[in-house]
């Protein structure tokens, strides 16, 4: 039975794959009222399809252990079917189906967690179902406009309509992307999720978001341009949206910062990063979009190969603070190689593909002359170094701070093998990154844009520029081997250190508990920057527990009106009755 | 509209023995021993058959059966696509908790003579309330079904049993004599019983009159159907009662009111415009107070109590439009709630047999001891709150794409609300059940309770395998949802059928 649940999930896992390679014609399922649910593949949604697919599989091998209980693959395999369902789903009843299979599939995966509290547990459930709900408004809002729930251009919409209709979506979309100040959700159920399920919420089911964005592109053809005319060079409908998106990718770095805690510290940079996603979606055009997906695309990838690495070294320690950890790397070392090209390719730096996405980025933003925005980007992607560093330096070099951290042995295959295939993938795509784009490329043409039509598959091109990845790639790999080989010929003549205690500073010297490494206490002295101290300071927590407390407040006093005692019953229906008939008679006329 | 008239041979399938048959075995019972509770299941088990045969020969007009002399004057049942719909409805839903008895209850005054004539007596009740045409005798049906709803809810004996039979007998009686007023006053005004010839007549009542009638009728089914605010007393009996006799009294007595209420406003009324939208804004109003008061509650049974509340609101928000589409999925919704709520009462009888109260702090980490109970209390939550791809979802959907083709968004928006409210809470309760616990508390289960594989849970998956059926293929119900909607807002057609005349 057991056997056959694993079996059974494995292969609905791996479902994802089968349908981006072998879908041929669509499904057609009949609904009531003549309503039908249909599904197809777009091109939109292939693009997305084929991240699930990619991922899915890899985010299942660490739950096939063992040590992890049996209904996780089973909600994981529901999960997979309601993404797969939405991203199929040709109408927008097909598309809250799938949508809300994912919810609560994904919270129950949560909450049997036995490091989920209670608080977690309703802001999860609760954000999401606001979400959800609004989307529910949305598509009843599309549904009696044109007396169909296909998803299909909306036109000739009056501007109030077009409206309501676009902030019903737009905040259910931008709830699930988790953009400030609706992320709260995101730091605190990433962090107490299961290890292996923070994986799927990270790379795969903040990526529905994404998907939901775009596909509002579809829904609302006439938005970009017709509505408010244009900012610069790019629609002014977009720039609220990109500075949303810029701004929760600044606040997010600044607060992945000052984490002490490896998944918290994921979690916020990963709202980060879907906060650059979201500004390339509101800057538009055929770079930006293409921009928006190349960066989905390779958070994917950067998300599991981070969460899987760490999630290893979880497991293997049963530590998650960065003060607790160190000097794993002659522990555990291809899980230092695995974070270290994670760490490159989130930070954006060449050559791996994390360059390619920023630079589409980079480049939609000079193409709309939105210099203010492009400086902010530049600035969040700089501070994005800062915790990269923590990340990398943290757990795997200096000394090793807690007994279980002095012990710890690379972790197990399952934990393994994802790591070295992303690696291989994101090495892949930094070789070619023209791979990016013309994965984009249908994408684009459904929408209307442009294509980018790459020269090879080997180059980026933009019309601003582009660069070679083959020959950076082999410039960096030669450089890498050549630091190697010299680190490893001269590794005899240096001299090594009896411990790593043996030092002292400022007249003192070290003892054995202190934090040894550049890691321990960063961000702490971020809270005196003035302005960045501010940011640090104030959370939108404070707005969403009011509210929570109001509503119960209100919930003591609507108990009120249930007493217990019978002869209060009798006396207010009779007072009711009483009322009713005086002003029914006053006002006169029948039934 | 072809009309049939049936002389009532004793032993051809006719609507009179959904309500005969229960009174006659149930006052037989001395003669069936042990074999009560197969019995039981076995009868409404054939009542539901009977019941969906007779559905398939009311589709083009309803079924008319004289008991004594021809209506106007004599006493007649009205068995037409919506009431027979109904009477399906709730003899499977008696069957299913039949079942759940019959398996698992072991308590003593569950193993009782009383129970098996009591659930039988409020099985008959609640048919002959949805079959009558008459109006008195839909005041003897409804003390039938509200006597045995008492007892059945002081079955069990100890203080707090007694204290919800009585205070139930008490708002059972003054809801009665707001009923027996209103019949009375229409018999003096209009000079007959018949509910036909009283919707033809009611229109030529003096005014001042009608609203008197009307109002006595409102608050004296509004007590029984739980509309706000006449449903004050709820929490409180279902919070004494057993589980297994409150999933009878939401599941099956609510809604067998709730249509008595409906039946009424669309068969008198000419013009049900004015009332139903008085009683859409009062069902609103049940909703969003009954979902948020849930949020505070501490008990099993109380929230229960309350979602049961709000979701009668939802259903009498949707029938109050008397429009077909919305009127459709306020019917659909009303047989995914009996079908949801039934599941997660009994659900809640299997918890209280295992934990020492109904008390959130109790029932912490269950699901570690009753894994399938928890999976199903998930399932009924799921489909409760209309979470996708359950039976409640599409119901939910299809109300609300009702309201969004008829352009009116303030219902829609205050079913969203009302679904956060009720997400707020049954989450919760799911997460506290899934908490994992310290290992003394798991003590091991007192001997000789059913286990949560034992036959116990087959009634619970049948309901699980319908929920989930509904919402895959809300298709399979769509005729008759719709054949119902319209015959109930069909004044005219109803009418006629009786007294071969259009009004």
């Amino acid at each position: 039975m057991r056997l056959f649940l694993r079996v059974l999930s494995l292969m609905v896992v791996v479902t994802p794959a089968v349908t981006w390679f072998a879908w041929d014609g669509a499904l057609v399922w009949p609904l009531f009222g003549g309503a039908t649910l249909s599904f197809d593949v777009t091109p939109l949604a292939s693009f997305f399809l084929l991240l699930l697919a990619m991922g899915a599989p890899l985010a299942a091998l660490p739950m096939l252990r063992k040590e992890e209980p049996d209904w996780q693959l089973a909600l994981f395999a529901l999960l997979v079917l309601g993404m797969q369902g939405l991203l199929l789903a040709q109408d927008l009843v097909g598309f809250f189906i799938g949508w809300e299979i994912m919810t609560w599939s994904s919270w129950l995966l949560i909450v049997r967690s036995p490091r989920t509290d209670a608080g977690t547990a309703a802001s999860y459930i609760l954000f999401n179902l606001s979400a959800a709900f609004l989307l529910l408004a949305g598509l009843l809002g599309v549904y009696s406009l044109t007396g169909s729930f296909a998803i299909q251009a909306l036109v000739d919409l009056t501007l109030a309509q077009g409206l309501v209709l676009v902030l019903l979506f737009g905040a259910a979309f931008l709830i699930k992307i988790g953009t400030l100040p609706l992320h709260l959700w995101i730091p605190r159920s990433y962090d107490q999720a299961p290890e292996p399920v923070t994986v799927v919420l990270s790379a795969l089911v903040s990526k529905m978001g994404v998907y939901g964005l775009l596909l509002m592109l579809i829904l609302f053809p006439e938005m970009p341009g017709r509505w408010f005319g244009d900012w610069l060079n790019g629609p002014l409908s977009g720039y609220g949206l990109a500075w949303i998106g810029v701004i929760t990718s600044i606040v997010a770095t600044f607060k992945a910062i000052a984490q002490d805690d490896m998944k918290r510290l994921l979690a916020y940079s990963s709202i980060g990063q879907l906060g650059y996603v979201t500004t390339a979606i509101g800057v538009g055009g055929a770079l930006g979009i293409s921009g928006a997906l190349y960066h989905a695309l390779v958070h994917t990838l950067v998300s599991l190969l981070l969460f899987i690495s760490f999630a290893g070294i979880i497991a293997q320690t049963g530590q998650r603070r960065f003060n607790d950890l160190g000097e794993l790397i002659y522990r555990m070392p291809i899980s230092f190689f695995g974070v270290l090209i994670g760490i490159i390719a989130l930070a954006g730096m060449p050559p791996l593909p994390g360059f390619a996405s920023k630079f589409l980025i980079f480049v939609a933003l000079i193409e709309a002359q939105w210099i203010l925005l492009f400086a902010a980007v530049i600035l969040s992607s700089a501070a994005a170094f800062l915790y990269c560093y923590k990340l990398i330096y943290a757990p795997f070099l200096g000394q090793a701070n807690s007994p279980e951290a002095r012990v710890a042995r690379e972790a197990p295959w399952p934990y393994l093998i994802p790591q070295i295939i992303l690696m291989g993938m994101l090495v892949g795509l930094g070789m070619f990154p023209g791979m990016g784009t013309a994965l984009a490329d249908p994408v684009l043409a459904a929408l209307g844009l442009a294509p980018l039509d790459g020269p090879s598959l080997g180059t980026l091109a933009t019309p601003y520029g582009g660069y070679d990845g083959v020959t950076l790639m082999l410039v960096f790999g030669i450089a890498f081997a050549l630091v190697t080989a010299l680190f490893y010929m001269l590794r005899g003549q240096l001299r090594r250190a009896g411990s790593r205690q043996d030092l002292s500073f400022a007249g003192e010297v070290p003892t054995p508990d202190q934090p040894l490494h550049y890691g321990a206490g960063m961000g702490r002295e971020l809270r005196r920057i003035p302005l960045i101290g501010w940011i640090l300071a104030r959370s939108s927590s404070g707005f969403f527990s009011g509210l929570a407390e109001r509503v119960e407040r209100l919930a003591e006093h609507s108990s009120r009106l249930y007493p217990s005692q019978p002869w209060r019953w009798v006396q207010s229906f009779v007072v009711v009755f009483a009322v009713l008939l005086t002003w029914g008679l006053v006002r006169g006329g029948g039934l | 509209m072809d009309q049939i008239l049936l002389q009532s041979p004793l032993l051809t399938p006719t609507p009179i023995w959904l309500i005969a048959l229960p009174l006659l075995v149930a006052f037989l019972s001395p003669l069936w021993g042990r074999a009560r509770w197969p019995l039981l299941f076995g009868v409404h088990l054939g009542l539901f058959a009977l019941a969906l045969w007779l559905l398939a020969g009311v589709q083009d007009g309803p079924l008319i059966e004289t008991l004594v002399i021809a209506p106007p004057l004599g006493i007649h049942l009205h068995a037409d696509a919506v009431s027979l719909l109904l009477v399906a409805l709730l003899t499977f839903a008696v069957a299913l908790v039949a079942a759940f008895l019959w398996q698992g209850a072991r308590a003593p005054h569950w193993q009782s003579r009383q129970a098996f004539v009591l659930i039988m007596l409020l099985s008959a009740g609640c048919n002959g309330m949805l079959l009558t045409g008459d109006l008195f005798n839909l005041y003897v049906f409804i003390e039938i079904a509200g006597v045995s709803a008492y007892l059945l809810s002081a079955l069990r004996r100890d203080a707090a049993a007694l204290e919800a039979g009585l205070k139930y007998l008490i708002i059972g009686a003054v809801s009665a004599v707001f009923i027996l007023f209103a019949t009375v006053l229409t018999y003096i005004t209009t000079g007959t019983l018949n509910l036909a010839a009283i919707g033809m007549a009611f229109a030529d009542i003096p005014a001042a009159m009608q609203i008197l009638i009307g109002l006595l009728l409102l608050v004296g089914l509004g007590i029984k159907a739980e509309l706000f605010p006449f449903n004050v007393w709820v929490p409180e009996i279902y919070r004494g009662s057993d589980p297994e006799a409150s999933a009878l009294f939401s599941g099956v007595v609510v809604k067998a009111f709730l249509f008595v209420l409906f039946n009424l406003v669309f068969l008198i009324l000419a013009d049900p415009a004015v009332v139903g939208r008085w009683l859409m804004i009062l069902g609103g109003v049940t909703m969003v107070i009954a979902e948020l008061t849930a949020l505070r509650q501490r008990d099993l049974r109380r929230m229960l109590a309350y979602s049961s509340l709000g979701q009668v609101g939802l259903i009498t928000l949707a029938l109050g439009f008397a429009e077909t589409t919305v009127v459709a999925g306020g019917l659909f919704h009303l047989v995914n709630h009996t079908l949801a709520k039934l599941l997660l009462f009994m659900v809640a009888a299997l918890m209280l047999s295992r934990a020492s109260s109904g008390h959130l702090d109790a029932l912490t980490g269950i699901a570690r001891r009753l894994p399938l109970a928890a999976g199903l209390f998930v399932l009924g939550s799921l489909s409760m709150l209309g979470l996708p791809p359950l039976a409640g979802f599409m119901s939910k959907l299809w109300i609300m794409a009702g309201f969004a083709e008829a352009g009116v968004f303030w219902p829609i928006a205050l079913i969203l609300l009302g679904a956060l409210l009720e997400a707020a809470y049954f989450f919760r309760w799911i997460a506290l059940f899934y908490r994992p616990v310290p290992a003394p508390r798991l003590a091991s289960d007192p001997v000789g309770l059913p286990t949560a594989s034992s036959a116990v849970t087959w009634p619970l998956l049948v309901l699980a395998v319908l929920l989930i059926g509904f919402g895959l293929a809300p298709v399979l119900l769509e005729p008759a949802l719709n054949l119902a909607a319209e015959v109930l807002l069909d004044r005219s057609g109803a009418i006629e059928a009786v007294m071969g005349v259009r009004p």
